[in-house]
């Protein structure tokens, strides 16, 4: 199995996901729930792209939601 | 005709818009929200945690409030647009609480990288409501680019000291030809009422209700406070004078 080293919300980590929704799943997210974003190196990937959008070895990946906020 | 608060193409019954941050504890925080009346409730956008479950503010209030995503904390135009993108893409949204601030010590805006971030982001399809200084120019510049309001500040973020520089406010909101919410620095009822009363359309605010001892009930007060503010500029007070002026007729007057 190929591992990937990428940062996952600013935390530099090895992942054998190939793909978001794999990423998400991994981490304990359910790439269904309401709510989650998720951008790689600065770009925003629409939730319909999360299966086909492969994850290489360098991505910065951010992983969001909404949170109390003023 | 009802008085409306229209933002955008959007057409609001309250004029409050209240924070979801720093409250006792989430039952708290719904049933003030619910107290204030307010229609547009804004959250922040974080990195989820990796190690904890959280519950989602979108299965607790989204299908009952308008929800206004923040960048609060963003420090760079290239944070702030990408914080605006993962709102968008997260709560299905174009609207946006542009914050861009320039200093962790006192969160005053960076105005010359707001006004960028700002076009940016209209320019992409964002209806942005930015987080500005109580400065009537820059409040202009953001006009200019096309911002759906602007929302100065009454005095720094969570400080709770109401309005700095009343004049400024009343020549931000006279100037206007979008929409003015006060944003930030209200720590009592009168403050909301003033905002109203120097002309704001709109009062948005946070700590002066989720940090307050009886947040429901700071809420309730608030949500009245905006509502006198409002009626009391729309009916026009009367002006100052130097002098006494009686409002008992002078004729007839015993001993005259």
């Amino acid at each position: 199995m190929n591992n990937s080293k990428i940062l996952v919300n600013g935390k530099s980590e090895f992942i054998t996901a190939k793909n978001i929704n794999e990423l998400l799943l991994q981490k304990g997210i359910t790439p269904t729930s309401k709510g989650i974003a998720v951008a790689i190196n600065g770009i925003v990937v629409p939730k319909n792209y999360w299966e086909s959008k492969d994850i290489i070895t360098g991505d910065q990946v951010e992983i969001v939601k909404p949170f109390k906020g003023g | 005709m009802p008085d409306k608060l229209q933002i955008s193409n959007k057409f609001f019954s309250s004029r409050l818009l209240i924070g979801t941050a720093g409250y006792p504890n989430q039952q708290i925080m719904l049933d003030s929200i619910s107290a204030s009346g307010a229609e547009i409730v804004t959250v922040s956008i974080r990195r989820i945690s990796l190690d904890a479950y959280a519950e989602s503010m979108i299965d607790l209030i989204g299908d009952k409030y308008h929800l206004l995503p923040n960048t609060a904390g963003c420090a760079t135009v290239n944070d702030a647009v990408l914080t605006a993108k993962l709102a968008r893409e997260s709560l299905q949204t174009n609207w946006i609480k542009l914050e861009l601030i320039g200093d962790r010590d006192t969160l005053y805006p960076d105005s010359s990288q707001l006004i960028i971030a700002a076009e940016e982001l209209i320019k992409d399809g964002f209806i942005v409501l930015p987080y500005c200084t109580d400065d009537p120019i820059v409040c202009q510049k953001l006009q200019d680019v096309g911002c759906a309001a602007v929302m100065p500040l009454g005095s720094p973020i969570g400080s709770g000291m109401g309005i700095c520089n009343p004049y400024n406010i009343e020549m931000i909101c006279k100037r206007s030809n979008v929409p003015v919410v006060l944003d930030a620095g209200v720590g009592t009822a009168s403050d909301a009422t003033q905002a109203m009363e120097l002309g704001c359309d709109a009062v948005l605010l946070n700590s002066a209700v989720s940090k307050s001892i009886n947040p429901i009930g700071m809420a309730k007060a608030m949500r009245d406070a905006v509502s006198a503010g409002r009626l009391a500029s729309l009916s026009g007070r009367i002006p100052k004078r130097k002098y006494a002026e009686p409002s008992s007729p002078r004729l007839g007057l015993i001993g005259s």
